[in-house]
């Protein structure tokens, strides 16, 4: 049943898409519309994205493409948020990994869903690469230069390869 | 501790819980969208039936006959999207905190006058509000900067009535709204508020907001 293979990819995916979107525009509420958007279309062309192989990296590429657009803010919209929304649902980083996370909020807007794709989502290099549209070769060499810089703003250090 | 180390603990957090609501969301706004292009494909189709009925019935013959157009067949339009006379730039003159102080008191509402002006940057500022495409952006232009001060999504009811929803906040979008009529002069427009049901923000009124930035001077059209 369609609405049933749409209903289960939204459960499994859903959250983990709006946390990666949130690690890209460092902002939960704007996240959540960007992943709302990227469902929508999903849905709308469900007929022929449920067709292949990965419906799932079809949904993060439309969400991620859009988070790397976005640069919107809101004059009201914290306090609002701040004020409506419950706890759990506009909680931003825990505050002991803020230093790590705005380290990475400063790299360029693929390094940086490269990033999360790879560490927080633990995808596989020629997955990634297919959600930010580039070569794996390319994306490799982007997550390397994402590492020498964060390694030089945290003051750690980085080896050659990904550990 | 290496940096691939830092990142990884940097990333190990809870799954985040969406509301139940979250999916209903997305269904409801698929089933709109398909309402909308549905509504555009039949405006399209009536306009290109006009068109042909336009050729077949007179189109083609001498100029001294005048063309008979058949009425194109009313559509209904699902999404009622703001007139057209309402997209565009506008900007409003000069204010100032005194003005908007001014505005509130008129209303009965200049208990909250300090709270708004210090919730703006520093003024004076000049309001410039695009709308387009449902899409509704207020910006504070002052001291040669520009500041994004509202962000919603705009609807009509009728040909008088707007209604705006933080467009950022997609939870809400259901609950929170905000309505003003529109006097439309014939270079300018003036908001007039009606209703809000946005929330108190630390002990403000959304009315106060909604009156201060839209109602204190009228908008003039830019382009």
């Amino acid at each position: 049943m369609d609405d049933e293979a749409f209903d289960a990819l939204f459960a499994a995916h859903f959250p983990t898409v709006v946390r990666t979107v949130t690690y890209v525009v460092s902002d939960r509420a704007i996240a959540e519309e960007i992943t709302q958007d990227a469902f929508v279309k999903l849905l709308r062309h469900w007929s022929k994205v449920s067709a292949y192989e990965r419906p799932d990296l079809w949904v993060r590429r439309v969400a991620l493409r859009d988070a790397q657009r976005e640069r919107r803010r809101g004059w009201r919209r914290p306090e609002i948020e701040a004020s409506a929304a419950p706890p759990a649902m506009v909680a931003g980083p825990e505050a002991g990994r803020s230093d790590v996370l705005a380290a990475v909020s400063t790299l360029a807007p693929k390094q940086r869903a490269i990033v999360v794709l790879f560490y927080f989502e633990d995808r596989p290099m020629d997955e990634i690469a297919e959600i930010v549209g580039c070569s794996t070769s390319t994306a490799w060499s982007q997550l390397h230069n994402a590492r020498k810089r964060l390694a030089l703003t945290l003051a750690e250090e980085v080896a050659d390869d990904v550990r | 501790m290496s940096v691939d180390d830092r990142l990884r603990e940097a990333f190990t957090v809870a799954e985040f819980e969406p509301t139940g609501g979250a999916l209903e969301l997305v269904r409801q706004r698929a089933r709109r969208e398909r309402l909308r292009d549905r509504g555009l494909a039949l405006a399209a189709a009536a306009v290109v039936a006009a068109v042909l009925g336009f050729s077949l019935l007179g189109g083609g013959q001498p100029k001294t006959q005048e063309p008979v157009l058949p009425v194109p067949t009313p559509t209904q339009t699902p999404v009622t999207r703001v007139p057209d006379e309402l997209n565009g730039l506008w900007k409003t003159r000069r204010i100032t905190g005194a003005d908007l102080t001014l505005t509130l008191e008129s209303a009965g509402l200049g208990e909250w006058s300090d709270e708004v002006v210090a919730s703006l940057p520093e003024g004076p500022w000049r309001l410039r509000l695009v709308i387009e495409g449902g899409d509704w952006r207020l910006w504070a232009e002052h001291d040669g900067r520009r500041d994004l001060l509202d962000h919603e999504i705009v609807q009509a009811t009728g040909n008088t009535v707007v209604s705006i929803s933080p467009k950022e906040l997609p939870y809400f979008r259901t609950t929170y709204a905000t309505s003003h009529n529109v006097d439309p002069g014939p270079e300018w427009i003036r908001w007039v508020f009606l209703e809000t049901t946005e929330p108190v923000v630390a002990g403000v009124p959304a009315e106060a907001h909604q009156r201060a930035l839209y109602t204190t001077a009228p908008f003039l059209k830019v382009r």
